[in-house]
Parts: C-alpha cells; structure tokens; sequence
C-alpha cells in the first residue's frame, strides 16, 4: 500500500492490474498478505459525545436523538482503519429524523385503519356484554404479535441503511435483498423452526440467514460472495460443537454456547469473499465470554452510565479479531447508486435489535 | 499543501497538491492534471482534524461523494488560516446551531397541540369523544372530592327526582354532599354536585331549583368537558409536579373546584336556567331573591366567610344577575312544605358556622 501510493496515479492501475494477474496464477502467494483491521477510538472521546447527547437531547426533548446517535456513529466507524484506510459514516441525522417522522405517520395511519373499527365495536358492545369487550380487549393484546415478522423487515431496512452509509476508500456499501424474503426467513425459519427443533438446526438456520445477508452485500458495484465448498469438514464440526454444547447449557447456565457461537463466528467469516480477498475472525469462546462478563459486571456497576465503555470495548474487541486476506489494492471498487431511506431504522433501534452487526 | 483525494466513483486513492486561489480550491496530481475545482462556498468541513483523525471535506454542489483527507496537521493549520478559521464553509451539520434551532421550533410545535390546537378545537374533540368516556372523566374528578365528603342524598331519592323531573334533566345525576360550603358544581359526564351549606342557605325550593337550572346550562351547553379538554396542557402540567396518579387526580379535581368558567358561559347558562324555569311555569324572582341574599351576606362577611360563598364569588357580578332574573310576582313553589323540609333535613347533621 504504502509502495503503490508513491507510484504516480497513471501508472499505478497498470502496476495493480499486473498484481491481480500474478494473485491469480498463484493463490497461495496473495494469501499470504493478512491486512489487520484497526479501531482506535478512545473511551474518553465516546464518552464526550454520549454526555453532550445526553443533556442535549433532554433540552430538546429527545428530539437531539436523530443527531446524537449520528454522531456517534460518525465518531465509532470513524475510528477504524483498514490498510491505512479509515471507514467514513455518511448518515446524517435529518435523514434519520425524517425517518422517524414517516415511521410514526404509517404507525398513525395503521392504528388509525385498525383502532377505529376496533373502537367504535367496543364503544357500540361495551355496555352490552362485558364478555365482549373482554373479547376486544384481547384482540388489541393478540394483534400486535401478527406484526412480529415486520419487525425483522425493519431490522433488515435498518442494515440496509447504515451499510449504504459507511464508506471505504470513498466507496459505498450497499445491501440489496428483499425485507419480506428476509422477515419470512428470520421469523419462520431462524427463529420459528429453531425454537420447534429446540435449537438443533441452529448451525444450519444462522449459516442459511448470513448467506443470504452476504450474497446481497455490496461494496460499491463489487458484490460479496458466501462460499462454502471448501468448509464443509469445519461445518460437521460446528453441528457438532452446537450439539455438544446445548447438552451443556444447563449445568454451564448458558456459558457453554460461548464456544459455539466463536466458531460459528469464524466460519462464516472464512466463507465471505469478495473478489478473490477472503476474510478471518479469530474469535475465542474465552474471549468471548470474558467480553460479556465484564459488560455485564459494567452495566450492574455503573447503573447504565458505562455505555460508553462497552461501546468501545466491542469495537475493539472486532477490530482485534478481524483479518482481511489478499491484496487490496487488487481489489477495484466503483461506485453504484443507491438511495435507501432511513425508515424503519428508528423503529429497529427502539427495539434494541440492530446491536449484531456490532455497529 | 498535499492531501489525500477520493473522488467517490472509484476506490483509487489520489495524493494530491491543492492549491487556494480566486475563491475555489484546486487538486493536482503528480503529473499536473486538475482532479478537483471547488468554489469555496460549496465546501463542507465533514471532520475536524485530530490528533489520530484526519480532517474530511467535502462539496456540496457536485461530486458530492467525492472527499479530501487531510491527515497532516500542518497543512490542516495553514488550511485553517487561509480559509479565515473555516469560518466561512459549512461545518458539520451535527454541530450547528441551525439544527438546536429547528429542533426548539419542533419542539414548539408539540407543546402547542396540548396549549393550543386542542383548546381550540375542543369543540370538534368534544363531537367524537364518545359519551361513556367523558362520563369515565366525571367519575375520576369526582371520585377524590368523595373522598373528602359523602353523598347525602342523589337522584334516586324522591325529593330531587321530583326537581329534575320537573326541570327535564332526569338524565342528570344530582348528587348531595355534606359540604358545607355554599356551592355546587357541574361536572363531565352530566354529573351536578350541590353542597349542603347551599341547601342550607337557601329559603325556597324554587331557588335550589334555579341553582340547578343554572348548572343544567352549563351541562348541556358541555362546558363541564370543554373546560376539562381546554385545561388538559396546563393539567398535564399539575400532573407532573405529582409523582403518583393519585396526586394528579386530586389536583385535577381541585383544579376543577377552584376554577370559574368565562363570563360568556355564565351568561349562556343562566340564559338556560331563565328559559327552563320559564318553560315549567316557575317565576326567577327566587333567584333573585336568592342573590339579593347572598350579596348582603357576602359584604357583610367577606373576609372571613368568603370560602363559605364560593359559589357567588366564582360567578359574574351578582348586581347583573339580580337584574337578569328580576321579574314580577310570586310562582308556586316547586317542592311541597313537607318535601322542602325533608330535602333541608337531610343537610341537618351538618354543623354550619
Ligand atoms: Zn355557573
């Protein structure tokens, strides 16, 4: 990187272009260069912003929100590095604030379409039968459970807009995808089929679910690839490892399936390519599970007020645990037009579900 | 002074020399080739350098996606000295002034719909709000005053359904309670309270008959609910300071008791109660008589009964009621001697200073 940057620019596609050729006639040599990803966002900064959003968003009653939560993340991704490249955010908090503004008039407008017939039944029966306004009440309780699926599209619409706001190297990510395939799978079969299975397709349901996230992931006009050919004795071993330890959730309390989810983790990191670059995490259960003590031990200690800490922890604790394998410079990026909308985003967030893509 | 390019449609990085002059800034690569033309008014200053972050500009008319790195400090210092502190290119949205302003006049706009739109239209709130929940509002402001004073008589005894009937508000609850204070109240939900120091003070039947007339006016001019919805910022207000729902209750109650209606709604329920009394055959010299009465009573002892009279001092200028209600001669009473003296005895027990 450092070589190629002193190269003049017109001559620098033609020395690239001869990499890409040697990295292609022999995989082993591109193989070899590992590109670390780098965080280095302080506590102290993160903590500076989450203290001004905090009073500010008191004065304007909450309203701050769309713009705090901004520029957090301007600060988080800002602060890491790939091949001495740093990530940019490029959302900004009108968008999210516009968001807001058109979740609540749909949710206005449904409870509207809904409530009303609703309501004049209730008003009309409920000095009749009681039983029936019982009854109308728990209609008004059970609805709300039919919308469950909808809440997975709005965590995919919310992956979609953050994606299309961090930019490497000036180049856009993009995540394409239909949210009702999505919501379908994520409720239906991620979480349905799992919990009727007792967890035992686990391994088989999370790998279908970051497939189908990864073959619609973009960077600019490159699309990211889901391979798995090679994997397939590392993925006994996960079915294995899963089996393992849902034997040992009870007498471990849960802490056993620390080891399954590192190396579920590490899996699917291995089977994400773009071009001919792949990807490594190396997470350890120990680790892992070292990491969540200590957040819980900080969120129990410091009532709440350590969110910053742990912010930064996790960060740093993926950035320290992601590799990226190949040549970048092979890799050519170009931007594509997109326009995602933050719809949705809002509601996902309230609902605390966007937390693991660890941004 | 270098830089670092990217032009937002590749993933190229360009290291350039830029250069100020005549109000825009200029990128050079290497070999000379422009790369970038701002005009200085259309740059925006994305990040502020730090020590381990570079500064990020960009522009806003084209090429928007296209952004300057600028990583080495003092190149960001000089660039700061010649672009006058970047005082005169848009910083970051997230920290502007602009945006806390837009957010307070957001914030404006929410606080009016309790303090303004809904008083406003409490009229139009008032159509489609069903009966049952402004019936449900009565019973919550009643319920913390029946916690303070008991029901002594209601609609179910004969004496004041035989008023009601007679004045057509059989759909009203009038309730009786021992206090002693010389007032009564219409509330949400067709709900009327008379206090026994009223009884008490009254001389007739055809005077408790006015005061009921009156407050049926106000009752069905809805005034009871208008007040409770026009009220509803200023009580979510009182609410607040109250930390259980008990608090807000009580003091929406108090709030209820405390407060008088305008003199526009005055005059339309005693133009009510005049019509009513006409319409059943009662004359409203009482009701003169009655404020006569009370006006004397109220100068005398002003001071240290005004509590007492409450009921007059919450309502217009009793002189221009008197002169509302005067009217020649005399109408039968619309209680017999014996049923007065039933719906006075049940007040008895309560001890009047
Ligand atoms: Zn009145």
């Amino acid at each position: 990187m450092d070589n190629i940057n002193k190269v003049p620019v017109s001559l620098r596609g033609i020395l690239s272009k001869d990499r890409g050729d040697i990295s292609n006639s022999s995989n082993i040599n591109a193989r070899e260069i590992t590109e670390s990803l780098n965080y280095d966002g302080e506590t102290g900064d993160v903590y500076k912003i989450w203290i001004k959003n905090f009073f500010l968003n008191i004065l304007t009653l909450g309203i701050y929100q769309f713009w705090g939560k901004t520029s957090l993340r301007n600060y988080i991704v800002g602060s890491y590095e790939l091949a001495k490249h740093r990530f940019e955010y490029r959302g900004t908090g009108v968008e999210l604030f516009r968001g807001f503004v058109k979740l609540s008039a749909y949710t206005l407008l449904i409870s509207i379409i809904i409530g009303i017939p609703l309501f004049a039944l209730y008003v009309h029966f409920a000095k009749i039968t009681p039983t029936f306004s019982m009854g109308i009440k728990f209609i008004s309780y059970v609805l709300p459970v039919l919308f469950f699926p909808f809440i997975f599209a709005a965590i995919y619409k919310s992956y979609k807009y953050k994606i299309s706001r961090i930019a490497w190297k000036g180049i856009r990510g993009r995540l394409e995808g239909s949210l009702i395939k999505f919501s379908l799978m994520a409720f239906f079969l991620r979480h349905g089929l799992n919990l009727l299975t007792l967890g035992l397709l686990s391994p088989i349901l999370r790998r279908m679910e970051y497939k189908y996230i990864i073959q619609n992931l973009y960077l600019g006009n490159t699309r990211f690839t889901f391979d798995d050919s090679v994997q397939n004795r590392d993925f006994n071993s996960i079915i294995f490892t899963n089996l393992i330890t849902l034997l040992l959730t009870i007498p471990t309390l849960g802490l056993s399936r620390k080891w399954y989810h590192a190396k579920l983790l590490n899996y699917l990191s291995q089977c994400t390519r773009i071009n001919d670059i792949s990807f490594k995490t190396t997470f350890e259960w120990l680790d892992l599970f070292k990491l969540k003590t200590k957040n819980f031990f900080i969120i129990i200690f410091t009532f709440g007020l350590g969110g910053p800490i742990i912010l930064n922890n996790n960060a740093r604790f993926f950035a320290n645990n992601f590799y990226v394998i190949g040549d970048l410079n092979n890799l050519e990026l170009f931007q594509s037009k997109i326009n995602v909308g933050a719809t949705g985003e809002e509601f996902a967030d309230e609902m605390h579900l966007s937390e693991d893509l660890g941004f | 002074m270098r830089a670092t390019f990217f032009d937002g449609k590749t993933s190229s990085s360009h290291e350039v020399n830029f250069t100020i002059a005549d109000k825009s800034i200029i990128g050079r690569i290497k070999d000379g080739t422009e790369v970038f033309n701002w005009s200085l008014k259309s740059l925006k200053l994305l990040q502020i350098h730090s020590e381990n972050k570079p500064a990020i500009i960009c522009n806003t008319e084209h090429d928007t996606e296209a952004r300057i790195y600028i990583e080495d400090s003092n190149v960001y210092q000089s660039l700061s000295k010649e672009l006058n502190n970047f005082h005169s290119i848009k910083k970051d949205i997230i920290a502007g002034w602009k945006t806390l302003i837009f957010m307070g006049i957001v914030v404006l706009c929410f606080a009016l719909i309790p303090f303004w739109v809904v008083p406003t239209f409490s009229g139009e709130i008032l159509k489609i709000i069903p009966s049952f929940i402004t019936d449900d509002i009565g019973k919550n402001i009643m319920n913390p005053y029946l916690r303070k004073y008991k029901i002594v008589a209601s609609t179910n005894d004969q004496v004041i359904h035989k008023i009601a009937n007679r004045l057509n508000s059989e759909d009203i609850n009038i309730f009786v309670t021992n206090d002693k204070s010389v007032n009564a109240y219409a509330l949400p939900g067709k709900r009327i309270i008379l206090c026994c120091g009223l009884i008490s003070f009254a001389d007739s039947s055809n005077e408790i008959a006015g005061v009921i007339a009156h407050e049926v006016g106000h009752i069905r001019a809805k005034h009871p609910e208008k007040r409770f919805i026009s009220n509803l910022g200023g009580l979510l207000l009182i609410g607040g300071r109250h930390n259980d729902s008990l608090g807000f209750v009580t003091s929406v109650t108090q709030a209820f008791v405390n407060s008088a209606y305008s003199r526009k709604d005055e005059n339309t329920a005693d133009i009510y109660a005049t019509k009513t009394l006409h319409k059943v055959g009662i004359k409203t010299t009482a009701l003169a008589d009655f404020f006569k009465r009370a006006e004397k009573k109220y100068e005398k002892d002003s001071a240290s009964n005004s509590e007492l009279l409450s009921y007059f001092s919450s309502h217009p200028k009793t002189s221009e009621r008197i002169k509302l209600f005067q009217e020649e001669g005399e109408s039968k009473e619309i209680l017999s001697p014996t049923e007065w003296k039933e719906f006075k005895n049940m007040c008895k027990a309560i001890k009047l200073e």
